[in-house]
C-alpha cells in the first residue's frame, strides 16, 4: 500500500511524515511535538522577561528610589508599565502557551494514541500567530512613550485615552497583541477538541481518556466559549484608542463599566482555563508516583464539568466595589462560594488517591504535591474575597495579590515544572538529574512561600496594589512594613537565582543526561508505550486500548502497573 | 535526514512506516464539522458581546438616534434581510443536490446563493456611503460607532465566508473536482451562521 | 432538623434581593434604572448563552456517538 493511501486511512496528511529538511522540521513544522516545543520554549523565554520585570519592580518596592542593579531607575510610569506587562506576560504568554498550547499539543495526540493533530496546518498557523503576538507585545515596550501601564485588566478610560495613560502606541499595541494571542489559541483550541473527539486509538472509550487530556479539552472549551465577548471588547477598546469612538467614555455616551463586564466575563473563566490543565497533569503524576488508581475518576471528571459550568457565573466578584447593582453582587457572592465546592471535592479526591499509596518522592511528585498544598491556600483565601462585605476592604489590596499568586504561581510555575520534569524523558529521550531537580524544587518552593505569605499581612495592614512607592503614605511607610517588603524581595531574588539550577539541569540533561528507557516511571498511559523520544508519527504501530489509564497495583497482577495498550491475557 | 545530531534530541532515529496502521472506524461526526461548531460557539459569543455592548450603551441614552444623526434605512434593509435569508435557503438546497451527487445543479444553486450574498453586501455598502454622506461616521456619536462596529463586524464575516465559498465554487467546476458535499459542509455551516445572526442584529440595531 | 430551619433557607435567599440601592461608588456608576436593567439582562444573556450552546452541541454529539 502506498504511503498516501495509508495516510488517507488514518485521516492524517501524508506529506509531513516524509524526510524533512531542517527548515521544515524545526522552523515550519507540522509535527505536533515540535509545535509543542516551540510553544514551551517561547513561553519559557517570555517567563524570563516576566521574571525580570518582577525583579525590577520588587527591588523598587524594597529600596524605593534607588538604582536597581541590572535595570536602572524605576519611576512611577516605569513601575506601572512593569507591573502591567508582568501580569499580562505571565498569564497570556506563559501560563496559556506552556500549559495549554504546549503540553496540550504534546500530550493529546500521544495520550490518545494517534499520530498527529487532526488539522496540522491550523496548528502551525496557530503558533505563528502566537509568535507574532509575542513580538508585537515586545515591540510595545520600545515605541514612543513606552509600554502600556494601565494594569493587565486595562480598565478604560485610563486605557483608552492617550492623554491619561501617556502611552499612545504602547496601549494600542498591547490590545493588538492580546487580541492576536486570542486568535492563535482559538485556532489551537479547535484542533484540540476535534482531535480528542475523533482521533482516539481504537478501543479508547470516553472513560479511558487520561484526566490530563480531559482537563485540557475542558479548559479549551471554556476558553472558546468565554473569549468572544472580550474580543468584542478589545475591538471596541482599540477603536476608542485609534479612531475616536467613545464606547467606554462617559462623556461621549459610553459606559466604562461595560468593559469590566466584557473583560471579567472572560477573565474569570480564564483562571479556570489555566487551572484545569495543571490539575489534570497533577492527577496523572500523583497516580503514577503513589502507584494507586485515581480515587473517583468519574467524580473528578464531573466536578471538572461543574467547575466549568459555574465558572461562567462568578465573574462579577471582581467588580464588587465597581458600583454594580448590590442585588447582583449578592447573587455573585453565592455563586462564588459555590464554586469552591467542586474544587474542594477534587482536592479530596487527590488526597484520597495519595492515602495508602506507596509514595515515591521523585522530583515530579514533589512538584505535584507542592501544587496541592500551595493551591489550597490560594483557594481558601479566594473564599474570603468572595464575600462581598469583606471584599469591600480587601479589594485591590495586597491580600488579593497574594491570593491570586497563591493560585497562579502553583498553576503556572509549579505546574510547568511538574509537567516538564515528568515528561522530560519522553520529550528528549534522557533523564534529568534527580539531585539537581530536588535542589531546584526546594530552592523554588521555600522562597515562593517567603515572597507571598508576608504579602497577605501587608494586605491586611491596608497596603494597596499598584503603588510604586509607599513612602508617600505615612501609615504604610513604617520600618516594620518596609522590613516585610525587603524580606519578600530578597526571597524573590533567591528564587530567581535558583532557577539557574533548573536551566543548567535542563540543558545539560537534554544533551548529556542518562539515556531514558521508554517507560521510566512505569506509567500506564499510551505515550509511555512508544520510544523516547517518540518517532515522527508517534507510534510504530497504532496502539489499541483495553482499559482505563489508572490501573495501578491491580490485585492479582505481578507488576504494579497495567499499560492501557497491553492486551489482557 | 539532513541533520542527524539535532534529530537525536527530538526524534527517535527511525522514521515510521505508515503501512501497518489498523483501520479506524469513521467518526460519527466529521472533524470539520466539530471544529466548525466550536468555532461557531466563539463567534456567537463574540456577537453576544457586541449585542450586550449595544444594549448597555443604548440604555444610557434617552434620545436615539441622537440629535443631528440620520435615521437608519429600515425598509430597504428589511428587503436586504430577505435577500440574505433567501441566500441561506438556496445554500441548503444546493447541499441537498450535492449530497445526491448532482454536482452541476448543486454548483448552480450554490452560485445563485453566492450572488444573493454579494447583492446583500453591495446593498449594505451603498447604504454606508449614504449614511456617511449624511454625516454619520464612527466618531460622530456613539450611535454611529455602534452601528459601524456591529454591522461592520457582520459585513466582515460576510466578506470572509463569501471569499472562501467562491473559491470552493470555482473548484467544484473543475474537471477533477476534489470537493464533496461533506467537505463543503463546515463552510456552509458558517454561512448559515452569518445568515442567522443577521436578523437578530437587524432587529437590534435598526428597530430598537 | 426542624421545619424552621428549612424555612430559614428561602428567607435567607430572599434577603439577597433586599439591599435595594446601596451603591458603593457614586462616581463611576450610571444609576439610571434602564442601565441597571440592561446590565441585568446582558449578564443573564451572556451567562446562559454559552451553557445552552455547549449543552446542545454536547448532547447532539453524545447522541450521535451513541447510535454508532
Ligand atoms: C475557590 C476558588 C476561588 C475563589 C472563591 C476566588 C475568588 C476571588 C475573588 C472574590 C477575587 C476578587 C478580589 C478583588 O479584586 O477584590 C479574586 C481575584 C483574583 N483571583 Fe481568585 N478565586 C478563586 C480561585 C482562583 C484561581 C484558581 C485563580 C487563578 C488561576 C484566581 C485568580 C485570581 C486573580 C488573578 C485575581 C485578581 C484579578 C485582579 O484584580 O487583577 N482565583 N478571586
Ligand atoms: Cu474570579
Amino acid at each position: 500500500m502506498s504511503q498516501a493511501a495509508a495516510a488517507v486511512e488514518t485521516g492524517i496528511h501524508a506529506e509531513h511524515h516524509e524526510d524533512l529538511n531542517f527548515l521544515h522540521k524545526y522552523i515550519l513544522p507540522l509535527d505536533h511535538k515540535i509545535i509543542a516545543m516551540q510553544y514551551i520554549f517561547t513561553g519559557m523565554i517570555m517567563a524570563i522577561i516576566g521574571g525580570y520585570f518582577a525583579y525590577a519592580f520588587r527591588m523598587q518596592l524594597a529600596f524605593p528610589g534607588e538604582l536597581v542593579p541590572g535595570y536602572g531607575l524605576v519611576g512611577p510610569g516605569e513601575y506601572n508599565m512593569l507591573v502591567t506587562n508582568h501580569g499580562t506576560i505571565m498569564i497570556f504568554w506563559v501560563a496559556m502557551p506552556v500549559l495549554i498550547a504546549g503540553f496540550g499539543n504534546y500530550l493529546i495526540p500521544l495520550m490518545i494514541g494517534c499520530d498527529d493533530m487532526v488539522f496540522p496546518r491550523i496548528n502551525r498557523l496557530s503558533y505563528q500567530i502566537f509568535l507574532v503576538s509575542a513580538l508585537v507585545l515586545i515591540l510595545s515596550f520600545f515605541v514612543k512613550g513606552g509600554g502600556f501601564g494601565g494594569a493587565w485588566t486595562a480598565y478604560p478610560p485610563l486605557s483608552s485615552v492617550a492623554e491619561y495613560n501617556l502611552t499612545d502606541w504602547g496601549s494600542s499595541l498591547w490590545v493588538l497583541a492580546v487580541a492576536l494571542e486570542f486568535i492563535s489559541f482559538l485556532l489551537g483550541g479547535i484542533n484540540f477538541v476535534t482531535t480528542a473527539m475523533n482521533a482516539r486509538a481504537p478501543g479508547m472509550k470516553m472513560m479511558d481518556i487520561p484526566i490530563a487530556v480531559w482537563f485540557i479539552v475542558i479548559a479549551v472549551i471554556l476558553f472558546m466559549a468565554s473569549v468572544g465577548p472580550l474580543i468584542a471588547g478589545a475591538v471596541m477598546l482599540f477603536m476608542d484608542q485609534r479612531i475616536g469612538t467613545t464606547f467606554f467614555l462617559p462623556s461621549g455616551g459610553g459606559d466604562p463599566l461595560l468593559w469590566e463586564h466584557l473583560f471579567w466575563f472572560f477573565g474569570h473563566p480564564e483562571v479556570y482555563v489555566v487551572l484545569l490543565p495543571t490539575l489534570g497533569i497533577v492527577a496523572d503524576i500523583i497516580t503514577v508516583f503513589s502507584r494507586k488508581k485515581l480515587f473517583g475518576y468519574k467524580t473528578v471528571l464531573y466536578t471538572a464539568f461543574a467547575t466549568g459550568g459555574l465558572s461562567f457565573v462568578v465573574w462579577a466578584h471582581h467588580q464588587f466595589i465597581a458600583g454594580i447593582d448590590p442585588r447582583m453582587a449578592n447573587i455573585f457572592v453565592v455563586t462564588t462560594v459555590l464554586i469552591s465546592i467542586p474544587l474542594a471535592e477534587m482536592m479530596f479526591s487527590y488526597i484520597a488517591t495519595l492515602y495508602g499509596g506507596s509514595i515515591e518522592l521523585k522530583t515530579p511528585m514533589l512538584w505535584a504535591l507542592s501544587f496541592l498544598a500551595a493551591f489550597l491556600i490560594g483557594g481558601v483565601t479566594g473564599i474570603y474575597l468572595g464575600a462581598s462585605a469583606l471584599d469591600v476592604y480587601f479589594h485591590d489590596s495586597y491580600f488579593v495579590l497574594a491570593h491570586f499568586h497563591y493560585t497562579f504561581f502553583p498553576i503556572t510555575i509549579i505546574g510547568m515544572f511538574a509537567a516538564l520534569t515528568f515528561w522530560f524523558p519522553k520529550m528528549f529521550g534522557r533523564m534529568m538529574n534527580e539531585t539537581l531537580g530536588k535542589i531546584h524544587f526546594w530552592g523554588t518552593f521555600i522562597p515562593f512561600n517567603c515572597i507571598f505569605l508576608p504579602l497577605f499581612f501587608l494586605g491586611l495592614a491596608g497596603q494597596h496594589r499598584r503603588i510604586y512607592n509607599y513612602q508617600h503614605f505615612p501609615d504604610l511607610a513604617t520600618q516594620e512594613l518596609q522590613n516585610i517588603r525587603i524580606f519578600a524581595t530578597v526571597s524573590l531574588v533567591v528564587m530567581l537565582l535558583f532557577q539557574l539550577v533548573f536551566v543548567y539541569n535542563f540543558f545539560v540533561s537534554m544533551f548529556k543526561g542518562e539515556k531514558a528507557p521508554d517507560n521510566p516511571w512505569r506509567a500506564n498511559t499510551l505515550e509511555w508505550s512508544t520510544s523516547s523520544p517518540p518517532p515522527h508519527g508517534n507510534f510504530k504501530k497504532l496502539p489499541t486500548v483495553y482499559r482505563g489509564a489508572y490501573e495501578y497495583s491491580t490485585p492479582g497482577r505481578e507488576e504494579d502497573f497495567w499499560p492501557q495498550n497491553v492486551a489482557p491475557e | 535526514m539532513t541533520n542527524p545530531s539535532s534529530q537525536s534530541v527530538l526524534f527517535a532515529a527511525s522514521e515510521v512506516s505508515l503501512t501497518n496502521r489498523p483501520k479506524r472506524a469513521k467518526p460519527p461526526v466529521s472533524s470539520g464539522v466539530i471544529g466548525m461548531l466550536i468555532f461557531m460557539v466563539t463567534e456567537a459569543m463574540f456577537f453576544a458581546g457586541l449585542i450586550s455592548a449595544y444594549m448597555v450603551i443604548r440604555s444610557g441614552i434617552e434620545e436615539w438616534p441622537p440629535w443631528g444623526q440620520p435615521r437608519l434605512p429600515v425598509e430597504t434593509t428589511a428587503f436586504n434581510t430577505l435577500v440574505l435569508l433567501l441566500s441561506g435557503l438556496t445554500m441548503g438546497f444546493s447541499r441537498n443536490l450535492l449530497q445526491k451527487q448532482k454536482f452541476q445543479e448543486g454548483r448552480r444553486l450554490l452560485g445563485i446563493s453566492l450572488l444573493l450574498g454579494t447583492f446583500f453586501l453591495v446593498a449594505q455598502g451603498y447604504e454606508w456611503v449614504q449614511l456617511l454622506n449624511f454625516g454619520m461616521t464612527v466618531s460622530s456619536s456613539v450611535y454611529g460607532g455602534l452601528f459601524y462596529l456591529i454591522i461592520g463586524a457582520h459585513g466582515f464575516h460576510v466578506v470572509g465566508v463569501l471569499a472562501v465559498l467562491i473559491h470552493a465554487w470555482n473548484r467544484l467546476g473543475a474537471s477533477n473536482n476534489p470537493i464533496t458535499a461533506e467537505g463543503l459542509l463546515p463552510l456552509q455551516l458558517l454561512w448559515y451562521f452569518v445568515v442567522c445572526v443577521w436578523p437578530v442584529l437587524y432587529v437590534l440595531v435598526y428597530l430598537t | 432538623m426542624h421545619l424552621q430551619h428549612f424555612l430559614l433557607f428561602p428567607f435567607l435567599l430572599g434577603l439577597l434581593f433586599a439591599p435595594e440601592i446601596a451603591n458603593a461608588c457614586a462616581v463611576c456608576f450610571s444609576s439610571s434604572e434602564e442601565t441597571l436593567e440592561a446590565f441585568y439582562f446582558t449578564t443573564i444573556f451572556l451567562t446562559l448563552l454559552p451553557v445552552v450552546m455547549l449543552f446542545t452541541i454536547g448532547y447532539w454529539l453524545y447522541s450521535k456517538h451513541r447510535k454508532t
